[in-house]
């Protein structure tokens, strides 16, 4: 791999502290949440090229997913 | 389960298929004659005891039996759903749009956000924010297969990133048919250069840079003579598609590449807004607005010559 980057590399490859994040797919869409308990996560990207995708209350940024069953 | 990204026809069953269960396939049920599916078949109630079949005259809704997709009598006359020419229009809005599920307004555009570090083959740590290729390459994909679809925006604020990668999203890009446009805002940094140039025009907020540097030595590779003739090949990839991307010369990206005295840590050139657009890097200094306008002019004429999508 080469990194073409204006990013110092040390700064890309540094590791803090694990955190998780998942894909789950809610209403269709590819959503990346960061788990907040075991059946929880929050919104944290939607990922969609759709722009109608991003003004769904449900999945802005920030709320609240179910990670089993698809969500509200 | 829909592919990534949803941009799936709006056929949206949301109910489930309520046709089929409580009718027992020996039930008598009015067969219509003509093909013509515009009504509704009616379903019989479930037979308590075997009676003469409701026979409905043609477009009334059987009271208590609510409206249903349309589904091809048993027996019926097989290849009329979907036949094209028959039945359409209202039989098709029932089909299509479900019996609840209100289509949400649906863009003809699309948008294709790179951000952060343009992640390849080694998923980075998790303080980067990056954009995957394993997202990007299908939605692209999509974009060119989906007929509803009539082009592409694509917004860049990248600090650049695998070179593989970038260079794999900027070759799908600007080998798609459908129009397509960039917007860099912010920064369009290192491979987010070749990103930017590939797409059928390119736009650059007054505010935003772009960095031209050499390709370094990152540390992962390890440093034998072999190393650096890949890397000027690497580099060579890249210069070569950006040459023959954009209005800029070979001398000329060369020259920004290895420029001495602008940067602190490194050799090379930050762009600025208008300076890309001077150089032959960028078509246009602009923004939301001239973007989209622009897609919607390259949609019209791509579709005023009667190409098909």
């Amino acid at each position: 791999m080469i990194l073409y980057t204006v990013m110092p590399v040390e700064e890309v490859m540094q590791q803090e502290g694990k955190r998780q994040i998942l894909e789950v797919r809610v209403k269709g869409r590819i959503i990346q949440v960061e788990p907040v308990s075991p059946t929880e996560g929050r919104v944290l990207r939607v990922i969609s090229t759709d722009p109608q995708d991003f003004l769904d209350p449900g999945i802005q940024p920030g709320s609240l997913v179910s990670l089993w069953g698809g969500g509200p | 389960m829909k592919p990534t990204p949803d941009i799936a026809p709006t056929v949206r069953p949301v109910e489930p298929d309520i046709t089929t269960p409580g009718v027992p396939p020996g039930t008598p049920q009015p067969v219509p004659v003509t093909p013509a599916p515009v009504t509704p078949v009616p379903v019989a109630p479930p037979p308590v005891t075997p009676i003469t079949p409701v026979t409905p005259a043609p477009g009334t809704p059987v009271p208590g039996v609510p409206r249903v997709r349309e589904t091809p009598p048993p027996g019926g006359t097989p290849g009329a759903e979907g036949a094209p020419g028959a039945g359409e229009g209202t039989a098709a809005n029932v089909r299509e749009l479900g019996v609840t599920d209100v289509p949400r307004m649906r863009s003809d555009i699309h948008c294709l956000t790179i951000v952060g570090q343009v992640e390849g083959h080694i998923i980075l740590p998790a303080q980067n924010k990056t954009t995957k290729y394993e997202h990007i390459i299908p939605q692209i994909v999509a974009v060119e297969e989906n007929p509803d679809i009539k082009g592409l925006l694509v917004v860049l604020n990248t600090v650049g990133g695998d070179v593989e990668a970038g260079l794999a999203i900027a070759e799908l890009l600007s080998s798609m048919s459908k129009p397509s446009v960039s917007l860099v805002l912010g920064g369009g940094h290192s491979i987010g250069v070749p990103i930017a140039v590939s797409t059928s025009y390119s736009f650059i907020a007054e505010t935003a840079t772009m960095t031209i540097h050499p390709i370094r030595l990152t540390g992962l590779v390890i440093g034998v003579p072999q190393t650096y003739e890949y890397l000027d090949k690497m580099q060579d990839r890249v210069v070569k598609f950006v040459v023959s991307n954009s209005k800029i010369t070979e001398e000329k990206f060369r020259e920004l590449m290895f420029r001495t005295g602008e940067l602190a840590r490194d050799i090379g050139t930050i762009l600025v807004g208008r300076d890309a657009v001077n150089v032959g890097l960028i078509d246009e200094v602009g923004g939301i607005s001239e973007a989209v306008a622009k897609v919607r002019q390259m949609a019209s004429e791509r579709e005023g010559v009667g190409l098909r999508h």
